[in-house]
């Protein structure tokens, strides 16, 4: 107020300045003039006596002041921006030295393994005189003996202040001076200030390194765990393998076994004989069944099941796979219908997967209906995601899927009944070939059941054909000998 | 097929399935079984010193395997090579497709039906050497 009130008089009376300052000087008021920028211009004997110092010193101590400023505001900046504490308490610290006019530093942090502190920075002596002070005990009054230390290199005062997180000792910071005999309290006001912003922030540091180290190793043990379990499927798989073709050798010398006797030594063989040897026949094709569909499933997870697809007559092929099946109905005496909306319809299929999955519907539809009850094949045209499909459906007059087994009928081993009384045979791998199949062929399988009312399983397969590439005629085996073939394997637990 | 019958070599580490297949083709009209092996080094001796027209020839079996019978014999500039059928426990396709790119004639999964196999080896000399792709 009072310089405003000079300047306006200043100006009012358009005064010389040396007029105005001796004006200025012999007023008992005080007057103290600023620039915008910070440094004082004038301060009269009431100024000096009003703020206890001189004019000089007052200056001293404003850019004392905006130098703390400026110091603290760069250790908060730093400190929160950076990763690397360390580096930057060196930085600062030298910042401070500089400042404080000091000459040595040490900061120690306390090393939780070894229980003692850790010199983590210094300056101001040797590299080999720092190795004698690297470790200090807890038990050792820590700062007089750094202090002790620094006075063997001509320091005259220290200032030794812990680094205090969350009311425990994490280190220490140190700043020693030969050019004074004591710290002035605003000296040692600022250490403590940044040793305080310097803990916080290493808190920071360490809680986030924390979160990193757990979130680190929450990934590795996931990581660790989907690898483990990578590998036990891959071992599941080799060994799925590799026990299937060890169970397929000896059903190999088995059934070429049958095929001899029933070459070689027929006029040999009685009736009862013959008799034994059928059922010797029928239940080593149950267990190539289950084995074939083992090692399929195994193939198909391990990604190595290949598509054969050629363009075929849908409706003319599921005819003949169900003509071909009539001879096991007629055994339960069942009839075993075909018809289809369609004359023909010509689609790319894998003809020998589709073979496996109409058989295998026409097994359980057969082996499910009682005597007398009917099974009927329909082939007809729908869509599928909003494409033209082929539907082709099973529908037998079975006993019915209950609702709580629909969702699991699919699943691998999902038809087991582990139950005493099971009534129907079967390892429950049949209908998860037919879905995995199926989907390879971008088509759908689904189910409709109701108890006491019967099943319809029925799929839609794309309305598309290929381009076929050329085939070598010698590789297949005639179409009738193999559905001959499969359809034994696929009806031999009826 | 001097003596006018089908002359082949079986190979395959299954001594029983070997036995009963040697006696299962020796009883066809025009098939002769002129020799069996129980590992590839014989398989191939056996080819290369009693010159078969067909070899049916496991996949897997000890010292030299099915694939590099194969691969051996189409190394060697032979006059006549054999015709191929291969048989495996396992129908892994890529083998199978290594073979035929190797120039076998057939690829039998076992346990198969054998007549099939003893039409196949009926059927094979009858091609017309140049015209069959090898």
């Amino acid at each position: 107020m009072k310089m405003k009130q000079s300047c306006k008089y200043k100006y009012a009376h358009n005064d010389s300045l040396e007029q105005e300052v001796n004006l200025l000087n012999q007023s008992k008021e005080a007057f103290s003039a600023w620039d915008l920028n910070g440094p004082i211009i004038y301060c009269n004997k009431g100024a000096e006596k009003l703020y206890g110092y001189t004019s000089v010193q007052l200056q001293e101590k404003i850019n004392w002041e905006k130098r703390r400023f400026e110091i603290l505001l760069e250790v908060g900046r730093k400190l929160l921006s950076s990763n690397d504490p360390q580096k930057l308490v060196e930085e600062l610290c030298s910042n401070v030295m500089e400042f404080l006019d000091c000459h040595i530093f040490f900061n120690y942090l306390a090393d939780e393994e070894q229980q003692r502190l850790h010199l983590k920075a210094c300056a101001g002596i040797p590299e080999e005189a720092a190795l004698e002070i690297e470790w200090l005990d807890y038990s050792t009054v820590a700062g007089d003996i750094q202090t002790d230390f620094a006075k063997s290199f001509g320091i005259k005062a220290c200032v030794c202040h812990p680094l205090i997180e969350h009311n425990k000792i994490i280190g220490t910071l140190l700043f020693g001076t030969r050019s004074k005999d004591i710290f002035h309290e605003d000296e040692i006001a600022l250490i403590k200030a940044v040793a305080d912003q310097v803990a916080a922030a290493m808190n920071r540091i360490r809680m986030e390194e924390l979160v990193r180290t757990q979130q680190e190793l929450i990934i590795q043990t996931e990581k660790n765990k989907t690898e483990a379990f990578l590998r036990e499927i891959k071992m599941k798989d080799e060994f799925l393998s590799l026990i299937s073709h060890e169970f397929r050798t000896p059903l190999t010398v088995i059934n070429s076994a049958i095929q001899a006797m029933e070459m070689l030594c027929q006029d040999e063989l009685s009736d009862k004989g013959k008799g034994f040897l059928n059922k010797i026949r029928h239940n080593a094709n149950r267990e190539l069944k289950l084995i074939n569909n083992l090692l399929d499933i195994t193939r198909i997870n391990a990604g190595q099941m290949k598509m054969n697809q050629t363009n075929i007559d849908i409706v003319q092929y599921s005819k003949s796979i169900t003509e071909s099946v009539t001879v096991y109905a007629e055994q339960k005496h069942i009839p075993l219908s075909f018809s289809s909306t369609i004359r023909t319809k010509v689609i790319a299929i894998d003809e020998k997967k589709y073979e496996r999955i109409l058989l295998n519907l026409l097994s359980n539809a057969i082996k499910f209906t009682p005597g007398g009850k009917a099974v009927s094949v329909l082939v007809s045209q729908n869509v599928l995601k909003g494409n033209n499909a082929v539907c082709i459906q099973v529908k037998d007059e079975g006993p019915g899927i209950p609702k709580q087994k629909m969702d699991l009928i699919f699943e691998l081993f999902g038809q087991v009944d582990t139950s005493l009384t099971r009534e129907a045979e079967g390892s429950g791998t049949g209908l998860s070939l037919v879905k995995m199949f199926v989907e390879m062929m971008s088509g759908e399988v689904f189910l409709e059941s109701e108890a006491g009312e019967g099943s319809v399983f029925t799929i839609l397969l794309p309305d598309e054909t290929i381009i076929e590439p050329p085939s070598r005629q010698t590789m297949e085996e005639r179409p009738d000998q193999r559905l001959i073939r499969a359809a034994a394997l696929e009806f031999s637990d009826i | 097929m001097l003596s006018g019958k089908i002359h082949v070599v079986v190979a395959d580490d299954n001594k029983d399935f070997n036995d009963i297949l040697c006696e299962y083709l020796n009883y066809q009209e025009g098939i002769e079984v002129i020799g069996t092996a129980g590992n590839g080094e014989d398989a191939l001796d056996l080819i290369l010193s009693k010159r078969p027209d067909i070899v049916v020839l496991d996949m897997i079996m000890p010292k030299l395997d099915g694939v590099s019978v194969l691969e051996k014999i189409n190394s060697m500039p032979l006059e006549r090579k054999p015709f191929f059928i291969m048989l495996s426990a396992i129908g892994n396709e890529k083998i199978s497709q290594r073979a035929l790119a190797l120039g076998a004639e057939y690829y039998m999964t076992k346990p198969f039906d054998m007549n099939v196999l003893v039409n196949k080896i009926r059927q094979l000399p009858l091609l017309n050497y140049s015209v069959v792709a090898r």
